[in-house]
């Protein structure tokens, strides 16, 4: 019997309310791996609200591999080197502050605004903030609880994925839910084992420039909990599925 | 004044200056979420401030339990925080 949560059950959340399942809770159980901001505004608009290293982040597919081996440790040792970008925040707001780990590719917004923070003040700030939250990435998936979520918009070469599977799997067995479009209908919200800890989940379409209002919200929602229902089953089980 | 109470004071000031609200009253059952203007970015200075003042580090379980004051309060008293 197929008990996946279809996409449009996801749209009455008092579907999983009526089954004690809050969704904050739910989503609260996934880590982002950052591309861009999609996947963190879709969890603070479920008030799912813990905190993660690549939630505002943007960094290309090809660099999580890295980031895990080697890029957390230099991060939560203050030993990566950090510039700021500023950069407005959408169309029409203010100038932001972006930090950015070049050695990684890896962009972070602050939050924090040229017009009312100095540099040296939001460098010292964000070395901080980094090493705080890439120690927990790393406490993340040695602990293995958790499911790390990627997204690619375009095609990505599976060898990639595999590869930063890999790293978030091998130290104690965390997957990595690999996020594309799909190509049917059907499988809008479905999850599909891939191996050696790598899923593949899929949603109708991706935001347009991770902007909040164009989210599909109810894809994200039934796959996240399918994802969260297939993927933290007893290890036995899942195997033999 | 007890080392319950010191410490339960000193994390309160704590709060008060990281939030920047003097006046912010807190009991155990304060959840962080219903704070006025409560957001990541004043968690992760809450975080780092306490771990500064205290001299204890806070691991990802512990962190993301970290829903309400009277969690703060139990997971420092855990690492010898207040007697």
């Amino acid at each position: 019997m197929d008990t996946r949560l279809p996409v449009a059950a996801a749209r009455r959340s008092r579907y999983l309310w009526s089954r004690g399942v809050g969704w904050g809770t739910i989503l609260d159980g996934f880590v982002s791996c950052g591309r861009d901001c999609e996947f963190g505004l879709f969890q603070i608009a479920h008030r799912a609200n813990s905190l993660s290293l690549l939630k505002f982040a943007r960094m290309p597919n090809e660099g999580l591999p890295a980031l895990i081996e080697t890029g957390l440790g230099d991060l939560a040792a203050g030993a990566c080197a950090l510039e700021l970008d500023p950069r407005p925040r959408g169309p029409d707001g203010p100038i932001e502050y972006v930090v950015v780990a070049p050695r990684y590719a890896l962009e972070l917004h602050t939050a924090q605004n040229v017009d009312v923070f100095a540099p040296d003040a939001v460098l010292a700030t964000q070395r901080g903030r980094l090493a705080l939250l890439a120690r927990k990435m790393r406490d993340d998936i040695e602990e293995g609880r958790r499911i790390f979520l990627c997204k690619s918009p375009q095609p990505v070469d599976i060898a990639i994925m595999r590869a930063a599977a890999e790293a978030i799997h091998a130290p104690a067995g965390a997957a990595l839910l690999w996020v594309t479009q799909a190509q049917d209908a059907a499988d809008t919200g479905a999850v599909e084992a891939l191996g050696g800890g790598l899923f593949r989940g899929f949603v109708d379409r991706f935001a347009q420039d991770a902007e909040m209002r164009t989210i599909s919200h109810e894809a994200w929602l039934a796959l996240c909990y399918n994802a969260a229902r297939r993927i933290n089953r007893p290890r036995g089980r899942r195997a033999a599925s | 004044m007890s080392d319950r109470a010191v410490l339960d004071a000193e994390l309160a000031d704590i709060f008060r200056d990281c939030l920047d609200a003097p006046a912010l009253a807190l009991r155990p059952d304060t959840r962080l979420r219903d704070i006025a203007h409560f957001d990541s970015a004043k968690m992760v200075m809450l975080v780092l401030a306490v771990e500064g003042r205290f001299g204890v580090r806070l691991n990802s379980r512990e962190i993301d339990g970290l829903q309400r004051f009277g969690d703060w309060l139990k997971v420092l008293r855990a690492h010898g925080a207040g007697g």
